[in-house]
């Protein structure tokens, strides 16, 4: 794994196998997990630069989890792309949150192959 | 929305009586603006907006929970179209993997919309919305009425107040706490027996509460926690109980909005659940139990 590998944290199987499918066909390194306790257990390996996290997870929320880890996403700078389905929300819970500058893209769910894939090359050029 | 519609109509008739008791006490013609209103019409208009709020609310988990397959669907037809573009059917496995994939995310999804179908409204007590900070202690006592009318007549439920501090005081948005606690206890209710005993035990410790729900009833099974909140996931052995199974969805969603955590686990050598909600008032609760 390296640090382009890109992170996916999505709780639902059906959805992850999807996007790890879209980004292999891509040529795009990445790690899928379902849950921020399987997240927290990746990054102690490796800081991804880029991270593509759902809003609603099991455990915590997409942003509660990235809260607990932002030391570490911030001194990497690390890019996140948000999934969710409630966009008029999000801005409420990314008050005063420490990645709310990291936040980079916020995609709504059902979203376009091609578009994420552009975001990703965007922030993430070497992917 | 079928809950509102008593309600309105209650508050039309409140208005109409306030208005009829203004005007057989009074000579001067009645000017609208000028009517006070009653302490059963502001009531009766807090529940309203409780009601239009908690819907709007069940309307966004259903949305997040729609998308979430739907998003799978529309990914893997596209997928399945740019593989027919470049190489059309020179790979069958990626095919056949993926149709089956589109069969489950279908599956899904009409599992939802049937469950929708099948979703009635339920009430909510609680008054006003909006974040606030209140005593603890007094908020819970009170709240405890309304949680009351949520078990059956045969069944007991206990409030047990383990604070460090009485006047303990907790900034949130107390309509999604009061939807939170009504979901547990409705679903504890639910799973008891008739004549069972439900407890909210509340322990406060410095900046952490911890309210637990326990009950004795038929338990989590082999039923993951994290499966359990997924809308209309349902236990094990419950299915002679009605239910919709969006309950914990919603108050698991509505923990995460008010940065709180929702866990649930089988009770420790008898039968029986405790929904336990871990509450802190400088906001995000890190480390997760489950």
């Amino acid at each position: 794994m390296s640090k382009n590998t890109v992170l996916v944290v999505e709780d639902d199987q059906l959805l992850r196998e999807v996007i790890e499918d879209l980004l292999y066909i891509h040529h795009i390194e990445v790690k899928t997990v379902g849950n921020s306790t399987e997240a927290d257990d990746w990054l102690e390996e490796q800081v991804p630069d880029l991270i593509i996290c759902d809003l609603f997870l099991p455990k915590v929320s997409g942003i509660q989890w990235l809260n607990t880890v932002s030391e570490r996403l911030v001194a990497n700078e690390s890019s996140i792309i948000l999934l969710s389905a409630d966009h008029e929300r999000t801005p409420e819970m990314l008050e005063d949150s420490p990645i709310h500058s990291l936040v980079k893209y916020q995609l709504k769910k059902p979203f376009k192959n091609d578009e994420l894939i552009r975001l990703i090359h965007l922030l993430q050029p070497n992917s | 929305m079928n809950e509102l519609h008593p309600l309105l109509a209650t508050l039309v008739e409140e208005f109409l009586d306030e208005r009829r008791a203004v005007q057989a006490t009074s000579d001067v013609p009645l000017v609208s603006n000028q009517v006070q209103l009653s302490q059963n019409a502001k009531q009766l208009l807090l529940q309203i907006n409780a009601h239009l709020t908690y819907d709007h609310f069940v309307s966004s988990v259903l949305e997040h929970e729609l998308r979430t397959p739907l998003t799978g669907i529309v990914s893997t037809v596209q997928l399945l179209q740019a593989q027919l573009d470049t190489h059309g059917t020179q790979e069958p496995k990626a095919f056949i993997k993926w149709c089956d994939r589109l069969e489950k995310l279908s599956a899904r999804m009409e599992f939802l919309l049937e469950n929708m179908k099948q979703l009635h409204n339920r009430d909510s007590s609680s008054h006003a919305s909006g974040r606030q900070a209140r005593k603890l202690t007094s908020w819970l006592i009170n709240e405890r009425k309304s949680l009351g009318e949520l078990i059956t007549n045969s069944q007991v439920l206990d409030l047990e107040l383990r604070m460090l501090d009485e006047s303990f005081e907790y900034n949130t948005d107390y309509h999604l706490l009061s939807i939170i606690l009504g979901t547990l206890v409705e679903n504890a209710s639910k799973y008891s027996p008739d004549d069972a005993k439900i407890e909210i035990l509340v322990e406060q410790n410095h900046d952490l509460v911890r309210i637990k729900v326990i009950d004795s009833g038929v338990g989590l099974g082999t039923n993951s926690s994290e499966n359990l909140i997924k809308a209309f996931q349902r236990g094990q052995d419950v299915g002679h109980i009605e239910g919709s199974g969006l309950g914990l969805s919603i108050a698991h969603a509505a923990a995460q909005r008010i940065q709180a955590q929702l866990l649930l686990y089988n009770n420790t050598g008898v039968t029986g659940t405790t929904a336990e909600l871990i509450l802190s008032n400088k906001g995000i609760c890190q480390k997760t139990l489950f």
